[in-house]
């Protein structure tokens, strides 16, 4: 609230708030999708809408999800998009009624399914600008559903921490807690009186003018803790990944996506993440390699660029190479592989980061085909 | 297939070889023959062979457009290169002198006695021509190395930023003076354009009217010795050397690496020639193509040789290989069998490929030897050295006169004569009207 | 200057042996570094962007 006040009395400069309101522009426009499944147009049952942050931090998680609640509902869209919450932040509250009243038609155009949401800020939002939709999240339904789910008993306790838009949302904390204990993981609530819920670092956007402020908050919440940490927020998932801890989400145990040392996307890489998940939805399984992140410089780029060489490129050869195992290693643990196509090789050194997250180092290509040696090519 | 009677294959326009107006003129197919063909109202009718069977005319200038209603009505008059031609410089061929020490019946130049140009002029005229770093220069006359102050006037090119420094000589001097041709190298001569008609003494004796093998062979070894490149060139007369084409190739092989290529040159009729053309004075562009693979047993031949992309396609051709040290001969050029698309290259690019091709390679840039085993793939560091210091091209270039000139092939022209401070298409530059006494 | 490098399926350590490149119809051959087991050839940077790329040059005919 305090962004209105400052913003309507132009003690804000328009960067860095105008930084938030184009990410929900970007997650709005050319990283939404809207998958329908044919043959249940006009009588859906349930409209998933992860919201604009979980692509941005996997490109693999809204499809993810998705494949899971069409197991127990295969009446179920997808939405991707933004439900408005930047522009909420900031105070541009013209530009947030008119995102509002789009997603109130188009519920409306779709049937008035009943919206199913993975972020609680979304839920809190949505609640209280729209309050026909009375959207449930994703755990419950799970929760509800008889899907079997994958076990993990071995795992070590996990701290769960509740995000702040949970504190007014016991169904939704109980849900969550069914799945833990239905998938058998051993947990502990990370901090029990949830009145006094303190916030990750990453609400209401202060990151922007005070990112000390933003990383202090992030500490607060969680450097006593020795234990990982289980969040049902990606956003909160994120936070304490970047502030070292090791940090998972939900959704990484019901789907088997990531372990506990997935590093956090930079803030540059989400926009790209958002157009990957989006890639992934309307592409479907086959499309694997799209969820590979990349850190490219901007010399090898433009190198890149001259040789008509793309990002996608790369990621074909990274998915290709640690899939089957054919690539090379050296001293500084440095992968080196190559992706042979039509008339050209192309050779990429990358160093894997941890997730699906690489850093190439560098990128070269011929067009001279070599053969296998002699010895092995009799074997 | 011989046709019954006249085939119209395509229009373009000429000039009237006496008056020199110019014509509308059309390309029509008699028999396996291909003609030029004019009508002056005032000289009357001329039609002028320019592809004898054996060949598709079709196939070869693919890709090439037709003239069509943009050309200038006053071409070749309004040249220093008017704003319908099409091709940039790719070569500058710049006369040092009108003297010559021959005296041959053949002569683009009409090179005979006269005053010399001054040095001071030169240095003005290269001043003119040369774009540092890129420039393709021809040093030509009469006979260039008449002139003692050569070195000079090559050392004044480099020094001016010429890329490409070719000398086009009948290669006497070089072969008598090896000290004038160890200056020529130190001053940053690139290559020798070496007149070169055949392989018998009687070609000379008929063409340039005296004995000149031996000349020849010592100018190919002088300039050999001191790094500079050397490319034959003949001139294709039918009846007189056109039967001594594959010998001709072969002896250019036979002195790798000192040889780097034959640039056959189908007889022109301009400057100076012994009397107005008939038609079975003239060699065309698809005879040679057919002979050459006919007397080097397939060595040369149409599946690796590639017609002009940069001037005209009816006006040469290119081949590259490599003479490899076993005897093999590889053939590199890949001619497109649809031709379309493959198209057009700049000027630039021209003179890139030609320049280093010609050009002996830099020392520094080849790997030492690796001996190979016959029948083994080649080692790689092997086999680029070879390919750098043992290239070969077999190129030719088939110059207008006024009895075949085309306007569609001059336009498309890029080697120009640079001459009172105009650049030309050289067979705009050379053409002779009225009869070439 | 030589790298050492291990193949990640095999775990062995790449060993210089006699490889061949075929382009164009021409076959060339030159000592490089591959796995011992299943035979993988490593062309590193340096070799790609010279020697292969004024090979392909030559026989590209450029």
């Amino acid at each position: 609230m305090g962004w209105k006040k400052m913003f309507g009395r132009k003690k804000l400069p328009p960067f860095p708030r105008d930084f938030w309101l184009e990410e929900m522009e970007q997650a709005r426009d050319d990283a939404a999708a809207l998958i329908v499944p044919p043959e249940y147009q006009g009588r859906l049952k349930y409209l998933f809408f992860p919201g604009c942050q979980l692509g941005a931090s996997d490109p693999r998680y809204p499809q993810a999800v998705y494949q899971l609640l069409l197991r127990a509902e295969p009446a179920t869209a997808m939405w991707l998009s933004c439900c408005g919450a930047p522009s909420y932040w900031v105070g541009e509250i013209e530009q947030y009624r008119s995102v509002q009243a789009e997603q109130h038609q188009q519920w409306e155009s779709l049937g008035r399914p009943q919206v199913v949401l993975a972020c609680m800020s979304c839920k809190k939002i949505i609640d209280y600008v729209l309050p026909d939709i009375q959207p449930l999240t994703v755990y419950e339904v799970l929760a509800d559903s008889g899907l079997q789910l994958p076990l993990y008993p071995q795992l070590p306790e996990l701290a769960l921490a509740d995000p702040c838009m949970s504190r007014d949302e016991p169904q939704v904390r109980q849900a969550v807690c069914t799945l833990l204990e239905r998938m058998q993981v051993p947990y502990q609530i990370l901090h029990q009186d949830i009145h006094t819920l303190p916030c990750c670092g990453f609400g209401g956007n202060i990151e922007g003018p005070n990112l000390a402020a933003a990383q202090a908050a992030a500490q607060r919440r969680i450097s006593s803790e020795e234990r990982p940490i289980l969040a049902y927020c990606v956003n909160c998932r994120d936070v304490f990944a970047g502030a070292g801890k090791q940090s998972l989400h939900i959704i990484d145990l019901l789907t088997g996506l990531n372990g506990l040392e997935r590093p956090t996307p930079h803030l540059s890489l989400r926009r790209d993440n958002r157009r990957l998940a989006k890639a992934l939805a309307l592409g479907g399984e086959k499309e694997e390699f799209l969820g590979i992140s990349l850190e490219i410089s901007e010399e090898t780029a433009r190198m890149m660029d001259e040789s008509l060489l793309s990002a996608d490129h790369i990621r074909r050869l990274i998915a290709r190479a640690e899939q089957s195992g054919d690539y090379f290693i050296d001293e500084q643990q440095i992968h080196i592989a190559r992706l042979p196509l039509c008339g050209v090789t192309i050779w990429a050194e990358y160093r894997p980061l941890g997730g699906r997250q690489y850093q190439l180092i560098s990128v070269y290509f011929h067009r001279m085909e070599v053969e296998k040696t002699d010895e092995a090519a009799g074997k | 297939m011989p046709y019954l009677k006249d085939h119209v294959i395509g229009k373009t326009r000429s000039i009237c070889p006496i008056c020199g107006r110019q014509l509308p003129a059309q390309r029509v197919r008699r028999g396996e023959d291909i003609l030029l063909e004019k009508s002056c109202p005032e000289h009357g009718d001329f039609s002028t062979v320019i592809w004898r069977g054996r060949l598709n005319i079709n196939s070869w200038t693919c890709g090439n457009e037709p003239l069509g209603d943009d050309y200038n009505p006053n071409c070749p008059y309004d040249c220093g290169l008017c704003r319908h031609h099409i091709s940039d410089t790719c070569c500058v061929l710049y006369e040092v002198t009108r003297r010559c020490n021959l005296h041959c019946s053949f002569c683009f130049a009409e090179g005979g006695a006269g005053e010399d140009i001054s040095i001071d002029k030169i240095k003005r005229d290269i001043c003119d021509i040369v774009r540092p770093g890129q420039t393709f220069l021809q040093l030509s006359g009469g006979e260039p190395t008449v002139r003692d102050d050569l070195p000079e006037i090559v050392a004044y090119a480099k020094a001016q930023g010429c890329k490409f420094l070719q000398l086009n000589s009948n290669g006497l001097r070089l072969a008598e003076d090896e000290q004038f041709v160890r200056q020529l190298a130190e001053a940053g001569l690139s290559f020798v354009f070496l007149q070169f008609d055949g392989t018998r003494d009687d070609i000379y004796r008929k063409l340039r009217g005296r004995e000149l093998l031996e000349i020849k062979k010592q100018a190919i070894d002088n300039c050999g010795k001191h790094h500079i490149g050397v490319t034959l060139v003949p001139t294709l007369v039918p009846g007189v050397n056109t039967n001594d084409i594959g010998n001709i190739v072969r002896f250019g092989i036979s002195r790798v690496p000192y040889v780097r290529g034959v640039h056959f040159q189908p007889v022109s009729y301009f400057g100076r020639y012994p009397a107005p053309p008939a038609n079975e004075d003239r060699y065309t562009l698809s005879e040679l193509v057919a002979d050459l693979g006919q007397q080097t047993n397939g060595m040369v031949n149409i599946t690796n040789i590639a017609p002009s992309h940069c001037d005209h396609p009816l006006c040469g051709f290119h081949s590259s290989f490599i003479a490899m040290e076993d005897g093999r001969f590889i053939a590199l050029t890949k001619p497109d069998s649809e031709g379309c698309c493959c198209g057009v290259t700049t000027a630039e690019q021209n003179r890139e490929y030609i320049g280093r091709r010609w050009s002996r390679p830099d020392e520094s840039e080849i790997p030492a030897a690796v001996p190979s085993e016959a029948g083994e793939p080649d080692d790689l560091d092997e086999f680029l050295r070879q390919a750098k210091t043992r290239a070969f091209t077999v190129t030719a270039m088939a110059f207008q006169d006024a009895y075949n000139l085309d306007i569609e092939r001059i336009r498309r022209c890029s080697l120009h004569v640079y001459a009172d401070g105009k650049f030309m298409p050289f067979c705009a530059h050379y053409l002779t009207l009225g009869g070439g006494q | 200057m030589e790298r050492k490098l291990v193949c990640a399926r095999c775990g062995k350590t790449l060993e210089n042996k006699e490889t061949y490149f075929a382009y164009f119809g021409h076959q060339l051959h030159t000592d490089l570094p591959c796995c011992p087991q299943c035979g993988q050839v490593y062309v590193d940077k340096e070799l790609a962007e010279g020697k292969m790329r004024n090979t392909e040059a030559e026989l590209e005919d450029k």
